[in-house]
């Protein structure tokens, strides 16, 4: 991916910055990726792109909140298949004592991958509303400039005569 | 966006409703500063303030002016801060986990990735470790707050400069 981004059109102001092509190499600044023992990094590096490609990110704020969207989607997943390994492993065995036993902390899980969620959309809120508020406001900043200078050559007639 | 008075308030309120009351609370939280050195301030660090003054700097773009620059550096600091606790939890998991020679799936073919005996280890281990981890989300969620609130002075800074420079051209 190019690392730019087409906005609404009406966005005629864009953050500055424009980033190259990212990759979990230019993202060092934010830390290495969240692997754990047992966890490829070619999965993790499978699902930043997918995110990246969504995102579209196209300054270093975005990135940040890409990475945070990305982390904590690891961090469900991860958890996700801690729970799939625990009802599997007692399924093997036991399934009744999977479900009375385990049950408080798959409840746990639960909670967590629950409020991983929350802050995963949080950070999907943030990045909008950043996206958003400063194409919009800097496009309000601008547009009464633009048509100031519209008006300006509108009345000056011969204007066009003269530039020729 | 939260109002400066509203945020002075919420902390105000937060001093008085958290952390230890008693003498031997706050002695042991006391030292918690000292145990992962989350709550000390990343200027103190060299390579951390070298990391930050690097990624202020692409923060604010070329020619920054003086404003920018300071609201792209108190971004860039609360950056840090999240990935220091990101970098401390991963290395919590790591110090946990590397006695159990999991295989790198990445070497492995995909049906030979799970081992039943081995998953429940990991996930027993990863489970007892989530009071320390949620401890740890509790520094990182505060860095992020402050993060997204940096991020939200400087984008109205630049909105004005930007409302300015139009003004005056």
């Amino acid at each position: 991916m190019t690392g730019t981004a087409s906005r609404g059109k009406s966005n005629k102001a864009k953050p500055p910055a424009a980033l190259p092509s990212p990759s979990v190499t230019d993202l060092s600044f934010l830390g290495s990726p969240p692997l754990i023992p047992g966890e490829a990094a070619s999965d993790y590096e499978q699902l930043l792109t997918a995110v990246i490609n969504v995102m579209k990110p196209v300054d270093f704020l975005e990135m940040m909140w890409t990475r945070d969207i990305v982390d904590l989607q690891w961090d469900i997943i991860r958890f996700r298949r801690i729970k799939a390994d625990i009802i599997t492993y007692y399924h093997r065995n036991n399934i009744a004592e999977a479900i009375s036993y385990k049950i408080e902390v798959l409840e746990r899980i639960d909670r967590m991958v629950m409020t991983m969620e929350a802050r995963r959309n949080a950070a999907y809120r943030e990045a909008e509303r950043y996206r958003v508020g400063l194409g919009e406001r800097l496009r309000r900043a601008t547009e009464p400039v633009e048509d100031a200078e519209f008006r300006e050559v509108d009345d000056a007639p011969g204007e066009h005569e003269r530039a020729a | 966006m939260t109002t400066a008075r509203k945020v002075r308030a919420n902390r105000q309120n937060a001093r008085a409703s958290t952390g230890p009351k008693s003498a031997t609370g706050k002695a042991r939280s006391s030292a918690n500063a000292r145990r992962h050195r989350l709550a000390v301030p990343i200027w103190s660090d060299p390579g951390l303030t070298a990391d930050a003054l690097e990624l202020a700097k692409n923060i604010a773009g070329v020619h920054p002016s003086p404003q920018v620059m300071a609201h792209a550096q108190q971004v860039a600091e609360a950056q840090i801060e999240v990935v220091r606790v990101r970098r401390w939890r991963l290395d919590l998991m790591d110090q946990h986990l590397s006695h159990l020679r999991l295989e790198n799936p990445d070497d492995r073919a995909s049906e030979l990735r799970r081992d039943a005996e081995l998953s429940l280890k990991k996930a027993s281990i990863v489970l007892d470790l989530t009071p320390r981890l949620q401890l740890l989300d509790r520094y990182e969620r505060r860095a992020v707050s402050r993060r997204n609130r940096a991020i939200q002075s400087l984008t109205a800074v630049r909105v004005v400069q930007a409302l300015s420079t139009g003004a005056n051209n």
